[in-house]
């Protein structure tokens, strides 16, 4: 997997390169519009993290450029500005997704998996993780060939640890990815450990090996048990 | 009182004033005129008399006296000195009523015998013309009077009118809405109120633009470095390697970086609804999107041990998407955050209005500060101080009226608008 992160703050770019580089993909940066425009021109990528507010130019012309020219390199807009009219005129432009900063890591690491699971295996597939076989285009979750029967948070919340995998996530990114509007305020994060149990039990039910792993005072973390 | 009112009444007074005192000095005038006329008529007989006496050395007969004189001669012992003038009042003979007259006393001697004479003349007909004269002198006051009170109410309400709208225009001028814009007038007082007006309206919305759009940016520009620290974060956790005391610090750190997200969220939330950044408005089915919106944070008020009683029947209201959710959104979020444990939100909703009332705080919440930016009922709360801000803020742009009441030991918060009579 090529993913190719376009982003003029270097720390930030430095992060979501470290994040997705160690376990998914290997990662590209580019730090402004010239450079960027000229990596999409030479080189195919799966998934493209792109900022919108560059030196030198507008994200926004590179999707343009990218959609011109005919390339399917999967597209995620990282923007500031949470506005309405960007958002619709980014995703207008052909972008798969877009997130608005700041995002925690895991976050954009699931959104990335998602849009490259989309493009390379053309919609509908199944995404297997050791005995687990979730058939996306159905959202049905099979371990071995028994299915598991999940509410939609608990999907929801497995594909974010999947996407996630062998990285530990907070508790706060959890939530803000499940209840994003009213994860606010007071750090209150209790919830989401009801959610997570009912998971591990349903899965252990039918015979699943327990793959969340709780990091304690953090978070969780999603992996095969050694 | 207006001024045009004020103005007209000093007016009236003092026209009033001069014209009785003009009217008193011009009677006075003319009455002296007049009896001086009087006067010299009596003066003239009385030379005629002292001429006749002179001439015939007798008295002359009463045929010879002038119509409308009437001369007695008094035989007296002492002669008076001299001559008199006064005014009594007497029966006239002629016309057999008493009436005021004008005499002339003065003596005359015939051989030895010594006589008062007097020669009087009615003045009727002198304060007849007085009469006619005031008369017309009160009426011209009157209807002076009268066509000056008429003229200050027509012509100083037109004269008026460009101020008062201007005054209009100045009401209606809402900071970063339109720029005011008065229509010309030709008076010059008024041209330069509207001038100054505008200017002034002019820097303080250019000001306040300017405010906004700082606010803004500078939310914009946060944005990035809590990118970074978050992202920081995110990865520092990966570390296996962390002991748990470091967890804690990150945890805190986790926090209040959460903490400085939202409050920037909400700011530029508050700065964008300010700037009319959500103008398309739709109808809304408040009954779904508040059954929906408790549905989302059914995990928060579980967590939080509340018991949520809903009374919700059929309403909708006109408001951007985005308010109206961001609306429901912190005051449910409000009613469970400023709740205690074990409590209550209940939630009654009605076409036109939506209480949201909750358990809590014991004591009832100063409802002046309530709705201001940063307004926290006790130090240590970690809100933002922002939310009931936000609520009123989106009611204020939507055209509804948001209220506080502290009732039965519980908070109540009340929306109402106006309902549509087709919804």
């Amino acid at each position: 997997m090529k993913v190719l992160i376009v982003e003029d703050e270097a720390e930030l770019a430095s992060s979501i390169s470290q994040y997705l580089g160690s376990e998914m993909a290997t990662c590209e940066v580019a730090s402004d519009y010239p450079s960027a425009l000229e990596k999409i021109e030479v080189y195919d990528y799966d998934c493209i993290v792109l900022d919108i507010s560059l030196p030198g130019g507008s994200g926004l012309d590179i999707l343009e450029t990218l959609k011109q020219n005919g390339k399917a390199d999967g597209v995620l807009i990282i923007s500031a500005k949470a506005s309405l009219d960007d958002r619709v005129k980014g995703l207008q432009l052909g972008a798969d997704d877009y997130l608005i900063k700041p995002f925690h890591l895991s976050e954009l690491a699931a959104r990335v998996a998602a849009i490259i699971r989309r493009k390379s295996f053309g919609g509908a597939t199944t995404l297997s993780f050791d005995v687990l076989h979730i058939n996306l285009g159905e959202k049905i979750v099979r371990v071995e060939d028994e299915a598991v029967d999940l509410t939609r948070k608990e999907y929801d919340l497995l594909l974010y640890f999947i996407g996630n995998k062998g990285k530990v996530i907070s508790k706060g990114a959890i939530a803000g990815h499940l209840w994003a509007e009213v994860s606010d305020g007071v750090a209150n994060y209790d919830f989401i450990y009801t959610h997570i149990k009912n998971l591990r039990h349903k899965l252990a039910a039918k015979g699943c090996p327990d793959y969340i792993q709780s990091i304690y005072g953090m978070g969780y973390k999603f992996r095969l048990p050694s | 009182m207006k001024l045009a009112a004020r103005y007209n009444r000093i007016n009236l007074g003092v026209t009033l004033g001069v014209l009785l005192i003009a009217s008193a000095a011009f009677y006075f005038l003319l009455h002296r005129i007049l009896v001086h006329q009087l006067d010299e008529d009596l003066e003239i007989e009385m030379v005629r008399i002292q001429t006749y006496l002179a001439q015939h050395n007798r008295l002359p007969d009463d045929g010879l006296t002038v119509p409308d004189m009437m001369v007695r001669y008094e035989r007296t012992t002492a002669p008076m000195e001299g001559e008199r003038y006064r005014s009594l009042v007497m029966h006239d003979v002629a016309e057999n009523h008493t009436n005021r007259f004008r005499q002339l006393s003065f003596p005359l001697h015939v051989g030895s015998a010594q006589y008062t004479t007097y020669v009087s003349k009615s003045q009727e007909s002198t304060e007849a013309t007085l009469r006619a004269i005031l008369r017309v002198a009160a009426a011209t006051v009157l209807l002076m009077l009268a066509i000056s009170t008429l003229l200050n109410r027509t012509v100083l309400r037109r004269l008026w009118k460009p101020f008062y709208r201007t005054l209009e225009k100045v009401k209606d001028f809402q900071l970063g809405g339109e720029p005011l814009s008065l229509p010309p007038t030709r008076t010059d007082e008024f041209r330069l109120m509207n001038n100054t007006l505008e200017t002034t309206t002019g820097k303080a919305s250019q000001d306040y633009r300017l405010l906004k759009e700082f606010t803004e940016n500078a939310s914009h520009e946060l944005q990035t470095p809590l990118s970074i620290i978050r992202s920081k974060l995110d990865l520092i956790i990966q570390d296996e390697a962390l002991t748990d005391a470091q967890s804690a610090h990150v945890s805190g750190a986790y926090d209040a970086v959460q903490r400085l997200v939202h409050l920037n969220s909400s700011l530029l939330l508050l700065a964008k609804v300010e700037g009319g950044q959500f103008a398309s408005v739709i109808n809304i089915d408040v009954e779904t999107a508040l059954k929906e919106k408790l549905e989302a944070m059914s995990p928060h008020i579980a967590a939080a041990g509340l018991t949520v009683q809903s009374d919700l029947r059929s309403a909708s209201w006109s408001a951007n998407p985005a308010l109206s959710d961001a609306l429901l959104n912190n005051l449910l979020s409000n009613a469970i955050h400023h709740n205690r444990e074990g409590g209550t939100i209940r939630g009654k909703l009605r076409q036109g209005r939506l209480t949201v009332i909750n358990t809590g705080s014991p004591r009832p919440l100063s409802s002046e500060g309530l709705f201001t930016r940063f307004y926290k009922a006790n130090a240590e709360s970690t809100r933002t101080g922002l939310g009931l801000a936000i609520v009123r803020q989106i009611c204020e742009v939507s055209g509804f009226e948001v209220a506080y009441r502290f009732e039965n030991g519980t908070h109540r918060f009340s929306i109402a608008w106006t309902a549509e009579p087709s919804a």
